[in-house]
């Protein structure tokens, strides 16, 4: 016999529910363990003069693989975090911003194609968890 | 009765800091209800729809994450390229990648003349949505 921790939500009997949403743990089903978290500041210019920029920050992760990861990113200095990509197009402006890992950094990028507009700093907020992307 | 799990210096009896808890049995866990990895061919010059087939049978939260062709990882429709290294393919957003019962199903471009190996892995969360 297998053996398990299961810890039903209320009302819900451990040993017999097979509904992950009625347990508030299985051991049947990883979870997503936190690693580290923080953020980080990337100064870009919205002007590139019609030319394709790329701005740049990075954090090591320090893993010897490459994590989960999630970022968010503010690119207006007013506290609101929108999930990254975030991805916009207007006027003479184009902007992205994402994140990416490679095997020692997660990447955080604003990409910029602009003829108008002014240095910004887009503030990004990352979530590395210990969980491995097999890849 | 409860299961409380503190992190180092909190008293388990006493902190009301959920954020201080390692694990609190009043409160659920991000359970990852699946998991899975596989690649696509994506043929030289052409945007493909791609299906991950899963069947799970309820269509819950998800996440992708894809290795591209300069062994760069994102999620979802993210990009990997800066002014170093680009990715030949390109994960599109429009029309965005969706989550059904059974399958994550998406759209991918390879800008390149020769054909490419897209690598992916996705997790299903307990969330139903």
């Amino acid at each position: 016999m297998t053996q398990k921790i299961v810890i039903s939500k209320s009302g819900k009997n451990a040993i017999s529910e097979t509904n992950p949403d009625n347990l508030i743990f299985s051991s049947d089903y990883n979870t997503l363990k936190y690693y580290s978290s923080g953020y980080i500041n990337v100064n870009y210019n919205e002007n590139t003069n019609g030319t394709l920029t790329f701005y740049k920050g990075t954090v090591a992760h320090g893993l010897d693989y490459i994590p989960f990861f999630y970022v968010y990113v503010d690119i207006s200095s007013s506290g609101t975090f929108t999930p990254c990509p975030k991805i916009t197009s207007f006027m003479t402006i184009n902007q992205s911003f994402y994140a990416y890992a490679d095997s020692t950094n997660i990447n955080f990028v604003c990409l910029m194609q602009g003829t108008s507009g002014s240095a910004k700093t887009a503030k990004f907020r990352y979530f590395i968890f210990k969980n491995k992307i097999d890849l | 009765m409860k299961i409380k799990v503190t992190k180092a210096g909190y008293n388990a009896l006493t902190e009301t800091n959920v954020n201080n808890y390692i694990f609190h049995s009043d409160y659920n866990t991000f359970k990852i209800v699946k998991s899975g990895a596989g690649n696509f061919t994506v043929t030289s010059n052409s945007t493909e729809s791609k299906t991950i087939t899963h069947n799970y049978g309820t269509r819950v939260g998800f996440m992708v994450f894809f290795k591209h062709t300069n062994n760069r990882i994102t999620y979802m429709n993210s990009l990997v390229d800066d002014s170093s290294s680009t990715s030949s393919l390109v994960i599109r957003g429009i029309p965005p990648i969706k989550n059904t019962a059974n399958a994550i199903s998406f759209t991918v471009s390879n800008l390149s003349g020769t054909n490419k190996t897209l690598y992916y892995q996705y997790y299903l969360f307990e969330i139903p949505v």
